[in-house]
C-alpha cells in the first residue's frame, strides 16, 4: 500500500474482488476506482472526491467500521482526543 | 460551616479513588484475566467472588462521588452545570462524572447483574448484556481521561487555559 497526500493506492493479489488488502466483506463496494490486471487487482483513491465517497459508504454501513473502545489503546486515544477537543471548547468559554 | 468544604473534598476524593481505581481494575485488568481464566477453566473464581464484590464498591463509590462533589459545589452547583461564571472547566468535569455515574447505574449495573447470573436471562440476553456493559465501561475509561484534567484544574491549569 502506497500513500500520498491526496492520493492512495490499495494493491493486493489475493482477493480480485476488491483489489485491496481488507476483505471484501469489510470493504463492500467501496472501491472508487478498481484497476485490475490479470495478476493484480488495485484499489485507486484520489483525493476529496474518492474521500466523500467512502464517507457516503460508510454511512450506509457498507464499509464495517472497527469501535475504537474494543481495544484499551483506542480507548485511552480516545479519551486523549476528547480532552483535547473539550479543552479547547472550555478554553474558548473561558475565553 | 466552613468544614463542609473540606469534609466533601476529602470524601470526593477518597471515593473517587475508589470508583475510577475499581474501573481501571476492571477494564485493566479483570476483562484480560477472565479471558484467561475461562480459557483455563477458573473463570467462576472471579465471577463468582471477585466481580460481585467489586461492583458493589464501584457502583456505592460512583454515587458517593457525585455527592461529595455536588457538596463541594454547594452554591456554584448551578454555574458549573451551566459553565458560568469561570466553571467552565470544572463544569466539564462533572458533566463528564455525570454521565459516567449513568453508565455505572443505568447501563454497567443492570447488565452486569444478568451476565452474573443475579437476575435471570437468557444465554442471548446475556450475550447482548455482556456488549453493552463491556462498551459502556470502556465509554467510563475513554471519559475519565478528560474528566480527571478538568477536575484536577486547579490553579496548576489556569496557564493552560491562558488566564
Amino acid at each position: 500500500m502506497t500513500s500520498g497526500r491526496n492520493h492512495a493506492i490499495v494493491e493486493s493479489r489475493a482477493d480480485a474482488r476488491t483489489g485491496c488488502d481488507v476483505p471484501w466483506e469489510s470493504a463492500g463496494s467501496a472501491c472508487p476506482r478498481l484497476l485490475q490486471s490479470d495478476s493484480t487487482a488495485r484499489c485507486e483513491f484520489r483525493g476529496g472526491a474518492d474521500c466523500f465517497f467512502l464517507l457516503y459508504q460508510q454511512s450506509k454501513g457498507e464499509i464495517q467500521m472497527k469501535n475504537p473502545l474494543d481495544s484499551l489503546w483506542g480507548t485511552i486515544i480516545s479519551g486523549l482526543v476528547l480532552t483535547v477537543i473539550l479543552y479547547f471548547v472550555v478554553k474558548s468559554v473561558l475565553g | 460551616m466552613d468544614y463542609v468544604p473540606a469534609l466533601a473534598r476529602w470524601l470526593h476524593f477518597m471515593a473517587g479513588v475508589m470508583w475510577i481505581g475499581l474501573l481501571y481494575y476492571f477494564n485493566f485488568v479483570q476483562v484480560a484475566a477472565l479471558k484467561a481464566a475461562t480459557a483455563d477453566g477458573t473463570a467462576a473464581g472471579i465471577t463468582k467472588h471477585v466481580a460481585p464484590r467489586a461492583l458493589l464498591f464501584f457502583r456505592w463509590a460512583a454515587v458517593v462521588t457525585w455527592l461529595a462533589g455536588a457538596a463541594l459545589l454547594s452554591d456554584k452547583f448551578v454555574d458549573a452545570f451551566t459553565l458560568r461564571h469561570g466553571m467552565a472547566g470544572i463544569g466539564v468535569g462533572a458533566w463528564l462524572g455525570t454521565i459516567m455515574l449513568f453508565n455505572v447505574w443505568v447501563l454497567i449495573w443492570p447488565n452486569q447483574q444478568k451476565i452474573l447470573g443475579l437476575k435471570p436471562a437468557t444465554d442471548e440476553e446475556k450475550g447482548a448484556a455482556r456488549r453493552v456493559a463491556f462498551l459502556a465501561s470502556r465509554a467510563n475509561v475513554a471519559l475519565s481521561i478528560p474528566m480527571l484534567f478538568f477536575m484536577a484544574g486547579g490553579w496548576s491549569h489556569r496557564a493552560l487555559f491562558g488566564l
